[in-house]
């Protein structure tokens, strides 16, 4: 079995090397989106425009809509008015060039660490090498064939993450991936999703509850609230960011206050976290 | 060293009391504490096998039996899959046949058995219809029931990635609803034998049931209570073939690893 796998690792990073060619990021036009659940108002006008690999975070309060736009653009959700453009085509069903990460892993626990990934490969034909390589991106190639139930939650998150870069999508989806991991483990996933990011050049959308992650991974901070965008922020620091950065508390204590809505409130909540 | 002795003992361990009941039986037999007419003692009972088996009876009555056993369980199984998938998966499927399915569950299969008798007669039809209709039950509501447990999060994970009808349904509804459809195997397997004694006790011309019916007859206890061992000893072989299963089927589930880790 060890063998084995060795052989077709060293086959799977050619395969690699030649997948990173092919696609590159795509790019999105939301235009006046609009989202109703019978009467519950939950996307009221969202127009956005995201260019080709960029990483775009999205914050808000819980049941700001965040969430719901995410999966309009996954297509797994059917808008009330309006449309996603991708590349200059309407999404009309599951998003075939987008990939989910969701708050939990969702592996399938039946299945091994590989076949997981391979089901982000749809399991067609020629799977394994293309699973393992995305695997190996990660650096979990060595749990290939455990069980998802003796993986911690961190690693169960990074299996996830090779599931949903295996078929090399131009599109990423993160809903709050990292919400339920440890502080540690999360600054690790950061700084993973941030490398694969800048290596393959996807387009990234991040749904976030925290604004420091937003601000340590994101070309831009899109604020949502009631169903609507209330502030697209550049950010424009150096990479990789940390909350030492120049700048970093600065912007992290503009969104904050804007999410907030108080001046005051903000000054006291900013003092506090230092 | 140590470690080995406690494997071994363990895995002896559920025997020590089935030996022990035996040899107490044994000892208030020989002692004339349990009267030869109201049981007679396991050696009497395994002496009665020996030359039943000898004359080969023993063996044409086990096979006849397991015979009905088999064919009932696998029709009314299969049929209890195939239903439990369908009214599982499809709503349409569901909305037609559920209803009348959980009404025809209420009636209890062993009433059957006069009706039964008149239509087939104590052919070997009537034992298998019994056991098929008692085996169905269980299965079609495990299987039903299973496929709807599934997690709906896993099902949506499975279309955002573009997996296809098929795959969708092979690798994560019936894998998700497997653990389920075991229970009821199992489950059917111990109304498959129950059906199955009743049945040949009351109409049959062969098999260990009607085996222990003639004995009767003839006052022969030693067989009586060979049969009443029998359905014992093929009671735990069938569960203990569901075990099996089960554990290589659900390797995955943490509460079938803890050979590996212990």
């Amino acid at each position: 079995m060890e063998i084995r796998n060795r052989k077709v690792l060293g086959k799977s990073n050619l395969c690699g090397e030649q997948m990173m060619q092919q696609k590159k990021g795509i790019n999105l036009t939301i235009n006046q989106l609009k989202k109703y659940y019978d009467q519950l108002e939950v996307l009221s006008d969202v127009n956005l425009q995201i260019a080709a690999g960029e990483f775009v975070a999205i914050v808000g309060k819980s049941g700001c809509g965040k969430s719901t736009l995410l999966r309009h653009i996954a297509g797994l959700e059917q808008a009330t008015a309006g449309e996603i453009e991708q590349n200059n085509r309407v999404i009309d069903g599951i998003n075939r060039d987008a990939r989910v990460m969701f708050q939990e892993a969702r592996l399938l626990p039946w299945q091994t660490v590989l076949k997981n990934v391979g089901v982000g490969l749809g399991m067609k034909k020629g799977w394994e090498e293309k699973a393992l390589w995305a695997l190996k991106q990660v650096g979990l190639e060595e749990r290939a064939n455990d069980w998802p139930s003796v993986l911690s939650g961190g690693q169960k998150q990074r299996v996830a993450l090779a599931r949903a870069l295996a078929a090399r999508p131009p599109l990423l989806l993160l809903d709050e991936p990292l919400g339920a991991l440890d502080a540690l483990t999360r600054m690790e996933m950061q700084s993973l999703i941030e490398e694969l990011w800048k290596k393959y050049k996807f387009t990234a959308i991040l749904v976030t509850h925290d604004i420091s992650e937003a601000i340590t991974l994101a070309d831009r901070v899109i604020l949502i609230e009631n169903g609507a965008i209330k502030m697209d922020l550049k950010i424009s620091l150096s990479r990789p960011r940390n909350r030492a950065n120049h700048g970093f508390a600065e912007l992290e204590g503009k969104v904050l206050s804007r999410i907030l809505g108080k001046e005051e409130r903000l000054k006291q909540v900013v003092n506090d976290q230092r | 060293m140590f470690k080995n002795v406690m494997k071994a003992y363990y895995q002896a361990a559920p025997w020590i009391i089935p030996v022990l009941l035996f040899l107490l039986w044994q000892l208030f037999s020989e002692t004339g504490w349990i009267p030869d007419k109201v049981l007679p003692s396991p050696l009497e009972v395994i002496h009665a096998g020996v030359s039943l088996a000898g004359s080969g009876e023993l063996l044409t009555h086990i096979g006849v039996s397991f015979k009905r056993a088999f064919s009932g369980f696998i029709i009314g199984g299969g049929l209890g899959i195939i239903f439990g998938l369908l009214n599982g998966i499809y709503r349409f499927a569901e909305k037609h046949f559920d209803t009348t399915i959980q009404m025809l569950r209420n009636i209890p299969h062993l009433a059957l058995i006069p009706i039964v008798i008149l239509w087939f007669g104590v052919g070997e039809e009537a034992k298998i219809f019994l056991v098929a209709i008692g085996v169905f039950f269980p299965i079609y509501i495990n299987t039903y029931h299973g496929i709807r447990s599934v997690e709906a999060d896993l099902i949506e994970m499975g279309e955002v990635y573009g997996l296809s009808k098929w795959k969708l349904f092979s690798k994560i509804v019936f894998p998700g609803a497997l653990p389920s459809i075991l229970v009821g195997l199992r489950y059917a397997l111990g109304v498959m034998w129950l059906t199955l004694i009743v049945a040949e006790t009351v109409a049959a011309s062969s098999g260990i049931g009607y085996m222990a019916m003639n004995a009767r007859e003839f006052m022969q206890l030693d067989i009586v209570v060979l049969a009443i061992i029998l359905y014992a000893i093929l009671g735990k072989l069938a569960d203990f073939l569901a075990k099996l299963l089960e554990s290589n089927l659900l390797k995955w589930n943490p509460v079938y690893q803890h050979n590996e880790r212990g």
